[in-house]
């Protein structure tokens, strides 16, 4: 075993006594270094990390997640070919915004399987360890409440943030290298900035949330079921009142009504936020009046949108705190 | 040295007083926490562990105060759970260098040990296995693992034996004793058996309704007085009581072959009066030996 | 009452319980065997859970498989700790009393003779999930007698209760098998087997390696080498004078205790018989001698293990 009987008969410090040349493999304590307890949460949180990212599901994820990126970037290839021509059918945007719009629209394209990644990792984070009572095996240790669910929510946090930037980053790369000539910076130059924090805002929101709602199941199925549950049910809702309310001037075409009310759902907030942060005007065509006939869709509010991600994140974080209880760790 | 200890420590749940001014010293060596359910023993664990806050009075483990030291608290002591528990998607050996990662070991080192610990627990080739596929038997094993990864100075086994099959539990017991008897590892065993407790400990503490009822060393606790023998017979011979009440004995306890007797105390050697007295009667004796109370005895005395 | 005739039942390819052939009257009887000996098969195939996959089990003369009316005499108490959660265990009882068929005029008063009897009146009206572990054995327990059954079968009864709640457990048990019925028990813990019966069924890989009273079975352990442990003051001259005993074939001093030894014998019945005698007629004072394997936890090691 690791004990080496040569070690033991030289007489290792901590047995001065052992000059037999037979090696005492017997208990013996632990006289190695201690870390401090500052990064306990993050060894925690690698316990997450690591097997994650060796699953095949993370990267079909990932692959999937990168087809909008694909898209999109392929599309901005066209365009610099074809000329502005193209432009004007495919983005439809002033040329200054053009790459904010890329960014925006793959970015909404991939959300769905980040939202189903999220999930995977989000949902068995801590109601898995409930299932099996690991959280007996953790609070006995020297280890706080807070490290437990900060290392949590760091893991899926983490995890999820890498997803969206492996693609993100490629397609930055690309028009970087591209439209470097074309005044790439001059046009975009906090763009980088962005691209970062729509991932730290979607994937803080989607932690949250998950983890949230995990740590008050006992199973990860419980959890991925109400989980995916309430995020389509909020979508769905949201949608329909948004129809409903507006249905006057959806009615006659009017596709451009204010779309806060549509985006109050956890996916609506999330991708709201974003939308702001990339500040672009997105245009649609309308087929309802004509090919041509252009409609700009504004950003949902953004003191709404940040408010209820605000909300949204300190909600999941609340309900994770309060059930995970370090009393319930032996059970009479 | 005391490991732990409590003084005048009142614990509440909301309203409901769970210990009340309990004053307890646990010493060095093997002790076993016993009582009946509701007692209060898993609340003092509790609040050993840092996790109670004590409405009053002072609990302290190692010398440390647990509202004020619960993290060095918990580094220096390992903790075997009664229920079933693991952390999910982990083999063996990955799970014993988490938990030993989680004290604050470097992951090299929490390797190593978690090894170690392993071999001394007696797992083999499983440690490899994930822990879903374990046993009840190797299931227990790795919990005694993981609580002892990190050289815990004391450790707090809560049924350690439960669920295990005849074979398992005599292996537990076994580690268990070694253990304890290693210089500078102290072991609370907390047991609803309690012929574990018996094999195990040293020394006993019998708790009921938030107190202490009864506490001192196995061997004291289980003295009893007069000129007691436990013998066994191979088949019960009612001549052989007979004569033995006629010489002034007394039959106290007959479970089938077994009896229990309480002689005169003018009678110079016991077993040779028993001896005598079956070798007159034809009965086959098939143990003697001096009696000594059963923890069990000890303790339904000690809650009733 | 029960009858098995060369029952066998596997699940797949893994095995159940093998060729087993046995017969259990009224009385308490002990299940023993290892973990995965077959014994949860066995009661599950008793009790109507499983169809044996050839022979022929037997119940009141009947097959209890799918055999609804059988169900109605046995009582049986599983080892699984799920209940329902967020019933009352008096409510638990009551539901489990109506499904066995007793008419309503009579459930109340027998649900509470069951909760008595388990000392489970005080905590009936409380839910199940907020329940001990003990309180859910008891529960379990209540449940399994309520109808009066003639056949009480319960997977590791006394798992989790305290030592009072185990004795009073185990009385009830015996005082329900006094009454001529038919109790099962297996369990784990071999010296409360040993305060409860003297009748076990060992089991061991799927087949019984012994069956009867333990004194029986441990007598017939008796032709193996048996050894007897003696604490004496003059040890070394008794080991001398044990020596020349023909049956003797080896004492052994112990390294630990200056004033103990050990002799191994292949015939016990006669240094029993002669070693009194000995003892007195040379004066040796003798404190004690026992024999390691007189219990049923030596029974049980010699067995199983070989």
């Amino acid at each position: 075993m690791t004990t080496d009987a040569g070690q033991t008969t030289g007489g290792t410090p901590g047995s001065p006594a052992s000059t037999s040349p037979i090696a005492d493999l017997s208990y013996r304590h632990y006289e190695g270094p201690w870390r401090s307890h500052t990064v306990r949460w993050w060894i925690i949180a690698l316990s997450g990390i690591r097997p994650a990212l060796r699953k095949w599901w993370f990267w079909l994820l990932v692959l999937l997640s990168t087809g909008p990126y694909v898209l999109w970037g392929f599309l901005l290839f066209l365009e610099s070919r074809l000329g502005s021509e193209f432009r004007s059918v495919a983005f439809q945007t002033p040329p200054e915004q053009r790459f904010a719009t890329v960014f925006l629209r793959a970015y909404e394209g991939s959300l769905f399987w980040i939202m189903i990644l999220a999930l995977v990792l989000g949902a068995p984070s801590v109601a898995a360890d409930n299932r099996t009572n690991a959280l007996q095996v953790y609070l006995s240790k020297p280890v706080t409440k807070l490290d437990y669910l900060l290392g949590k929510w760091t893991s899926v946090f983490v995890v999820v943030a890498l997803a969206m930037l492996i693609p993100s980053g490629l397609l930055f790369a690309y028009c970087m290298l591209s439209y470097w000539s074309e005044g790439f910076f001059r046009h975009e130059p906090w763009l980088l900035l962005k691209v970062l924090s729509a991932a730290v805002v979607t994937a803080s929101a989607f932690a949250s949330v998950f983890v949230g709602i995990s740590a008050w199941c006992r199973s990860t199925m419980m959890a991925a079921a109400v989980s995916a549950g309430l995020y389509l049910a909020s979508q769905v809702v949201a949608s329909v009142l948004w129809v409903v309310l507006n249905f006057r001037d959806l009615q006659f075409g009017n596709v451009a009504a204010d779309r806060t009310l549509q985006h109050s759902s956890i996916g609506g907030v999330i991708s709201g936020v974003v939308w702001n942060i990339y500040g672009v005007v997105v245009r649609v065509p309308m087929r309802h009046r004509g090919p041509l006939d252009m409609v700009d869709l504004h950003a949902p509010q953004l003191w709404v949108m940040l408010s209820a991600y605000l909300v949204l994140l300190v909600l999941g974080v609340l309900a994770a705190f309060w059930r995970v209880r370090a009393v319930e760790v032996i059970t009479s | 040295m005391v490991v732990a200890s409590a003084h005048d420590l009142t614990v509440c749940y909301g309203k409901r007083v769970a210990l009340r001014e309990l004053t307890v010293e646990i010493p060095e060596g093997s002790v076993g926490l016993l009582g009946p359910n509701g007692a209060g023993k898993t609340t003092l664990i509790k609040t050993w562990l840092g996790f109670l806050r004590p409405a009053g009075g002072v609990a302290t483990v190692l010398g440390m105060d647990t509202t004020r030291e619960s993290l060095a608290i918990r580094q220096r002591i390992g903790l075997m759970p009664e229920l079933d528990c693991h952390i999910p998607g982990m083999n063996a050996v990955s799970y014993v260098a988490y938990a030993g990662e989680l004290c604050g070991m470097p992951a090299s080192q929490a390797l190593r040990r978690a090894h170690e610990v392993l071999e001394y627990c007696g797992l083999g080739e499983a440690r490899y296995r994930p822990i879903e596929t374990y046993s009840t038997g190797m299931r227990q094993r790795i919990k005694l693992a993981q609580a002892l990864v990190h050289g815990p100075r004391l450790l707090l086994l809560d049924e350690p034996t439960n669920g295990l099959d005849p074979e398992g539990r005599t292996d537990m017991l076994h580690l268990i004793r070694e253990i304890s008897g290693f210089k500078g590892v102290s072991v609370v065993v907390s047991s609803h058996l309690l012929p574990d407790v018996e094999e195990t400990c040293d020394h006993v503490i019998v708790m009921q309704d938030g107190r202490v009822t009864k506490q001192g060393s196995v061997a004291s606790l289980r003295e009893t007085t007069g000129q007691q023998v436990d013998v066994e017979l191979r088949e019960p011979v009612d001549a052989f009581f007979g004569l033995l009440e006629s010489q002034g004995a007394q039959v106290i306890q007959r479970l089938g072959s077994r009896c229990r007797i309480l002689l005169p105390d003018s009678t110079p050697d016991p077993v040779s009066a028993v001896l005598r007295a079956a070798l007159t009667t034809g009965a086959q004796v098939r143990g003697i030996r001096p009696a000594t109370r059963s923890l069990e005895d000890v303790f339904m005395e000690a809650v009733s | 009452m029960i009858s098995l005739r060369h029952v066998s039942r596997w699940y797949g390819q893994v095995l159940g319980v093998n060729d087993v052939t046995c017969n259990l009257g009224p009385g308490l009887t002990a299940l023993l065997g290892p973990n995965g000996a077959g014994k949860s098969t066995l009661i599950k195939l008793i009790t109507g859970q499983l169809r044996p996959t050839t022979g022929v089990v037997s119940v009141f003369g009947e097959r209890p498989f799918g055999n609804t009316g059988i169900m109605r005499r046995i009582g049986y108490c599983p080892e699984i700790e799920t209940c329902y959660e967020e019933m009352t265990g008096g409510d638990f009882v009551r539901m489990l009393a109506a499904m066995a068929g007793i008419s309503r005029t009579e459930v109340e008063s027998k649900v509470r003779a069951a909760l008595e009897a388990v000392r489970m009146m005080e905590h009936a009206s409380r839910r199940i999930g907020a329940y001990s572990k003990g309180m859910r054995q008891r529960i379990k327990m209540a449940q399994a007698i309520v109808h009066d059954p003639e056949l009480l079968v319960l997977d590791e009864p006394l798992n989790g209760l305290d030592p009072v709640g185990r004795r009073e457990i185990t009385d009830l048990l015996v005082r329900w098998a006094e009454m001529g019925r038919c109790v099962l028990v297996s369990s784990h813990i071999l010296h409360e087997v040993e305060q409860m019966t003297r009748s076990i069924v060992l089991m061991d890989r799927g087949r019984i390696r012994a069956m009867g009273d333990i004194y029986q079975i441990r007598a017939l352990i008796d032709s193996h080498p048996h050894r007897i442990s003696i604490r004496a003051e003059d040890v070394r001259g008794l080991a001398r004078r044990l020596l020349d005993m023909p049956y003797i074939f080896s004492v052994r001093l112990s390294q630990q205790d200056p004033n103990a030894l050990e002799v191994e014998t292949p015939s016990p019945d006669r240094f029993y018989d002669e070693f009194p005698a000995i003892v007195l007629r040379d004066g040796y004072r003798v404190s004690a001698f026992e024999s390691p394997d007189n219990n049923l936890e030596a029974v049980f090691q010699y067995l199983v293990k070989g």
